[in-house]
């Protein structure tokens, strides 16, 4: 018997909190303290925190709520929320219907092919996500490949428009983050049980009932894990928009960017930040609470 | 004899060009227990999954219940079965298991409830109805397993290593259960299993296989006592051969010249030319052990060797002994008397001993 020191045991458990403590609870502070700022025209451009009276003696609290005022009742934050909300709502459904088949097909494909077909999904990856996003304009574009190929069929005598428009959007969303869906999706259908579903056509369940009585139940992890990993980046994404979308394709990604850097107010910015995170987190822990009783 | 229940017709199935069952026949009939006993990779699960509908035989016909089922998907088969691993949905309770196969036949709400809740108290998991597999002791997934199989009442089970999972003294037990609930329900079982133990005390019959063919078939009595061949005899139990020359074959009996003696054996019901190659089989314990010199009286067969060791198994004792042509003949013999009985240490000179119908002449 070797047994583990509990020292070690700790120490295993104590650097995962580490990290996360140090690269997202001590930059989520700060940023919660700039939300609670005002703009100023200074280095840095926001009012501190605790305003030292002149001689000495306690210094007074210079937080405000007026960033998160402006932030609810501004009808383009919550618009562009909503908005962001509802592009990566639809784009993760699209996902989950393409990278389900694919994981399925993957997983069960001959032993010897998976490795290989594993890594055809990750290769885009081999690739600088801006190119690939910058490839797409060249796609959609009016005069690009897509319009091309469709005239040239004839299936069009119009190039359709879809730079520039919300569903330039979604495909570019789509296209980056489905490797991200297909992978966790993969890894619970490749651990699936075949017997089970022999069981369940001896009980007899044709295929398709097998398929929704045992095989989707049992990717339940996968699919709320894929759908997770995409959602909640896909939300706050601002290259695609920038790049793809149009002047009306407004995320909430894409709005804090712009007080940051067009109108150097870093406390709204943070106010909206905040309040995205609000938005994402607050439902998936009331999710998780109603998960485990 | 009735129509027979199951008849598989010159089943042949290979994989990647490995043969595994060979131009396959077998009869079930009605009611029957029958055991498919043989080492791995007899072909005898293979077998059993061609009944099941999840393999296809590459040439034959399979007929259940007089319809030809050869190329009938398993959701369509009057036949149900009980997987090694059990196969249970991990995701859903015991009650919902065993209604799945209800579930699938659109049987009514009512009737699914009272026959799931019938069919655990027959198994006796009727308190743990709402527990998930993952809850369920090796022993009580093995109960929800079967009940599951047997809610829809199939005209065929098949139960595939059922009790492999177990540790011994839950299998012996449940060995008794299943031979009783066979009996109870009437139902059909076809059962497969490398337990010979397992197949002798749960069948009606068996059939022994070795290389994708049916050695031997028959009741676990006449298995044993008389296999049909050096395989079957050594497959099924221990047994010593003695190989000789027949020198003798008449309605009185039969000779067979082996380099330790002239060993007499009864004639079978086919005549065996003399002068042929033949080998005796007796199992350890149709054999006597005398220790001494004195050659003992009234045995058909005596040979003299020397105690080579004993293994104590506490209600039995292995001895082997050697013989004159070398070889080794082992003798089982019941402790009747406290051990270690006196006069049998090792290099010991004994006598072995068996009667005229201890043993059977094998020809091949």
């Amino acid at each position: 018997m070797t047994g583990w020191r509990p020292g070690w045991r700790e120490a295993a458990i104590l650097l995962p909190l580490a990290w996360l403590a140090l690269f997202f609870l001590v930059p989520f502070l700060i940023v919660l303290k700039i939300s609670l700022a005002e703009p100023i025209l200074a280095q840095p451009p926001y009012s501190p925190l605790l305003v030292w009276p002149e001689g000495g003696g306690w210094p007074a609290l210079g937080a405000r709520l007026d960033n998160y005022l402006v932030v609810l009742q501004d009808d383009l934050y919550v618009r562009s929320l909503l908005n962001a909300l509802r592009i990566a709502a639809v784009s993760t459904v699209v996902m989950l219907l393409i990278a389900y088949p694919m994981a399925y097909a993957m997983a069960r494909a001959p032993k010897n092919w998976r490795p290989a077909l594993l890594l055809a999904v990750i290769l885009p990856f081999w690739t600088s996500f801006l190119i690939r996003v910058y490839a797409w304009i060249g796609i959609l574009k009016d005069e690009g490949f897509l319009n091309h190929a469709l005239m040239s069929v004839g299936l069009i005598d119009q190039p359709l428009v879809i730079m520039n428009t919300d569903w330039a959007v979604h495909i570019g969303i789509v296209y980056s983050y489905l490797p991200f869906m297909i992978l966790p999706l993969y890894a619970t259908l490749e651990r699936l049980d075949l017997t089970l579903l022999e069981a369940a056509a001896d009980l007899g369940a044709p295929p398709w009932k097998s398929f929704l009585q045992v095989t989707l139940p049992l990717s339940l992890p996968g699919i709320v894990a894929g759908s997770l990993l995409v959602f909640i980046p896909a939300v706050g994404e601002f290259v695609i928009p920038d790049l793809l979308g149009g002047s009306d394709t407004i995320m909430i990604g894409k709005t804090v960017w712009i007080e940051f850097f067009q109108n150097a107010d870093w406390p709204l910015a943070s106010a909206i930040a905040v309040t995205m995170l609000v938005v994402l987190v607050a439902p998936l822990a009331l999710l998780r609470r109603g998960l485990h009783g | 004899m009735s129509a027979p229940l199951v008849r598989l017709e010159g089943i042949d199935k290979g994989f990647g060009g490995q043969r595994v069952v060979d131009r396959l026949d077998l009869e079930i009939g009605q009611g029957e227990f029958l055991s498919l006993l043989g080492p791995s990779g007899c072909g005898k699960t293979t077998l059993l999954r061609m009944i099941a509908g999840f393999e296809t035989p590459d040439r034959g016909r399979v007929v259940i219940d007089g319809i030809d089922m050869t190329g009938v998907p398993p959701y369509r088969r009057p036949v149900n079965m009980m997987f090694q691993s059990y196969a249970l949905f991990p995701h859903m309770t015991v009650r919902d298991n065993v209604a799945f196969g209800l579930k699938q036949d659109g049987v009514d709400r009512r009737e699914i409830e009272r026959r799931v809740r019938e069919i655990l108290d027959l198994v006796k998991m009727g308190d743990h109805a709402d527990r998930k597999p993952a809850q369920l002791s090796g022993g009580q997934r093995q109960r929800v397993a079967l009940a599951r199989a047997l809610v829809k009442r199939p005209k065929l089970l098949l139960l595939d290593e059922p009790l492999a999972a177990l540790d011994r003294r839950l299998r012996e037990h449940t060995r008794l259960e299943l031979v009783n609930l066979q009996r109870e329900l009437g139902i059909t079982f076809v059962i497969v299993t490398h337990d010979q133990e397992e197949a002798m005390s749960l069948s009606s019959r068996v059939a022994v296989m070795n290389g994708g063919r049916i050695e031997q078939l028959g009741p676990p009595a006449l298995i044993y006592e008389r296999p049909a061949s050096r395989w079957v005899a050594q497959f099924v139990g221990d047994v010593n051969l003695f190989a000789g020359r027949i020198t003798q074959c008449n309605g009185s009996g039969l000779t067979l010249d082996t380099p330790d003696a002239a060993l007499l054996a009864e004639a079978g019901a086919a005549p065996l030319a003399t002068g042929s190659d033949a080998w005796l089989a007796v199992r350890p314990e149709k054999i006597e052990l005398f220790p001494g010199t004195e050659r003992p009286d009234g045995f058909a067969n005596v040979i003299a060797g020397a105690l080579v060791d004993v293994g104590y198994l506490g209600n039995l004792s292995v001895y082997r002994v050697a013989v004159g042509s070398g070889a080794t003949v082992v003798a089982t013999l019941a402790n009747r008397r406290p051990y270690p009985a006196t006069g049998l240490d090792r290099g010991a000179p004994v006598w072995l001993a068996f009667t005229r119908d201890s043993g059977v002449v094998l020809t091949a």
